[in-house]
């Protein structure tokens, strides 16, 4: 709980920083690479912009990105368990489906369409969700199997409840701490698949900026101006750890893994 | 497996369908008359329906004939001078991972310090991305100690001393972040399978605890490990975009990387495909060895 408490006041800090660190950033010839001081207070990159407000930008895009892939990945969830919960899929066939979705790794598929057609936010979020479609099929495929011939479920259905009705009342509820927590973790993978992606320079269109793209940016900096990539870094890793926090408490409240 | 390769040959094949539109206008010039286009759509075969270019496509893909890229590269040559570079990668990766976390994962059983540190190290590495631990290696390694190249990819023609080092940074990186999942799931039943109680009885029997914790603990695990191996050899062959780029390996991820910033569509598909491919067969083949380490799945077949 503790651990929950702290993750979620710390995911709240970063974009409340974020939120008061954005702003426009300019092209300052003058002021190339100066290190952090009152004016900027992260210091400036290579084009003499200033770093914080950059940043700010950063987390907030990516922040957003990761929330929209989230939100999709859990109605995707719930779609998916509600037609398992219908039509019992037989076990063969959902595996080889698996397979083959995974087989296909994110990253890959996500090149792939920016070969086709080039970067775009809409279509980084479709894939990277794509991407998360595996784990969340088999969660709810699994919890459905396992759900449908439970009791409380078989006497909802025998006092004659429609499909709906029992899915909602019933399957939603017991299925509410697995989404939760896998969409905590779908939220961490794609802050990390997007960095990723935009430090290649095939994520978010390279006119935003986000934190991936700052540091692809920083790399011919780094030996020379450690700040540069310091602090859009530690952003990074601070959503990490307040993610990773989250997880931890979520799983252990999930008693089904023990 | 040959249900991946044709669902994904079908879906590079739609996509690059859909994108292209149609090649003809782009051949062509634009004041070209109807008649023109007609019999250059006849002669290319761009007529003909869907399925049946779709099985063309499969035939030549199958005969290895494929394609040119847009740079006028013979895609076939450029793919087999990177699938060296990224599967010796990834097999050095997946050695190292298991030469770091079997043992850190063993000793955070027995002692409770190393089993804080180990989860401190295996979370931080779960959030870093592939790129940023990369970066720091770069910096601590060739630029503060200078013991390892920057970038750079020497064969293993070329002296094997020599290869080592220069993928060594690249193994690492991926080594480090499979071993934190290793660490985090193996631990998890290494812990179970020492306090069971066929480990008790073990123990009851006058083994040592460290016989038990190899013989007893760790042979129940394996199977586990082995599919972490076979999901983390899948990461590496396509994760590897990211590392490739900042070490300029050229392997397959680096390729597919500069196939997307050079809109190459062909290329990128075709590599795709291939990825999908492997794997499949990377699972494939985890499927076939699995009975022969875990005899509760043999049972029960």
């Amino acid at each position: 709980m503790k651990r929950l408490i702290f993750g979620s006041l710390l995911l709240l800090l970063i974009i409340i920083a974020a939120l008061f660190l954005e702003g426009d950033a300019y092209v300052d010839a003058a002021s190339r690479l100066s290190p952090p001081s009152g004016d900027n207070i992260m210091g400036t990159d290579a084009f003499g912009r200033s770093l914080s407000a950059m940043i700010g930008k950063g987390v907030l895009v990516s922040i957003a990105v990761a929330s929209a892939i989230t939100a999709l990945s859990f109605a995707a969830g719930i779609m998916l368990s509600f037609l398992f919960f219908s039509w019992e899929m037989p076990n063969p066939l959902f595996i080889t489906a698996m397979l083959t979705v995974k087989s296909i790794p994110p990253v890959i598929l996500a090149l792939f369409l920016n070969a086709l057609s080039g970067p775009g936010i809409l279509k980084l979020i479709a894939v990277l969700s794509i991407g998360q479609m595996a784990n969340i099929a088999t969660t709810a495929y699994s919890r459905v199997a396992v759900l449908r011939n439970e009791e409380f479920v078989l006497a909802s259905f025998g006092l004659g409840k429609s499909r709906l009705y029992v899915f909602r009342k019933h399957i939603i509820p017991a299925l509410i701490p697995y989404i939760a927590l896998q969409s905590v973790s779908v939220f961490l993978s794609s802050i990390l698949s997007e960095s990723s992606l935009s430090f290649l320079g095939c994520g978010v269109p390279v006119t935003t900026a986000t934190i991936g793209s700052i540091l692809a940016e920083a790399r011919a900096t780094a030996a020379i101006a450690p700040w540069t990539v310091v602090f859009p870094a530690a952003f990074l890793l601070l959503i990490g750890i307040a993610l990773e926090c989250i997880i931890s408490a979520l799983s252990k409240l999930d008693t089904s893994t023990h | 497996m040959i249900l991946t390769f044709l669902s994904v040959s079908f879906l590079v094949f739609s996509f690059l369908d859909m994108a292209e539109g149609d090649s003809s206008a782009y051949v062509l010039p634009e004041d070209a008359a109807e008649e023109e286009i007609a019999a250059y759509r006849e002669a290319q075969g761009l007529n003909r329906p869907f399925l049946e270019r779709y099985s063309g496509f499969m035939l030549s893909f199958m005969k290895g004939e494929w394609g040119i890229s847009a740079a006028g590269h013979d895609i076939k040559s450029m793919i087999a001078h990177s699938v060296p570079v990224t599967i010796s990668i990834a097999f050095s990766s997946i050695f190292l991972a298991l030469l770091i976390s079997v043992p850190l994962s063993i000793a955070a059983v027995r002692r409770k310090w190393i089993g804080c540190g180990v989860s401190v190290l295996s979370t931080v590495l779960m959030i870093m991305p592939s790129f940023l631990l990369s970066m720091v290696l770069v910096l601590l390694f060739s630029v503060y100690f200078r013991v390892f190249p920057v970038a750079g990819y020497v064969p293993l023609s070329r002296g094997f001393i020599l290869h080592v080092r220069s993928i060594f940074l690249p193994s690492l990186t991926l080594a480090l972040l499979h071993s934190s999942l290793f660490m985090r799931v193996f631990r998890k039943a290494l812990a179970a399978g020492a306090e069971s109680q066929y480990s008790l009885f073990a123990l009851s029997t006058g083994m040592s605890e460290k016989e038990i914790a190899v013989k007893s603990a760790l042979r129940p695990s394996l199977p586990l490990l082995a599919s972490l191996v076979s999901q983390s050899l899948s990461f590496a062959l396509g994760g590897s975009a990211a590392v490739e780029t900042v070490f300029s390996l050229p392997g397959i991820g680096a390729l597919m990387v500069d196939a997307a910033l050079s809109r190459d569509a062909q290329l990128a598909g075709t590599v795709m495909i291939l990825v999908a491919v492997s794997v499949a067969f990377v699972f494939f083949l985890f499927e076939g060895i699995l009975p022969m380490i875990d005899p509760r799945v043999r049972r029960h077949r």
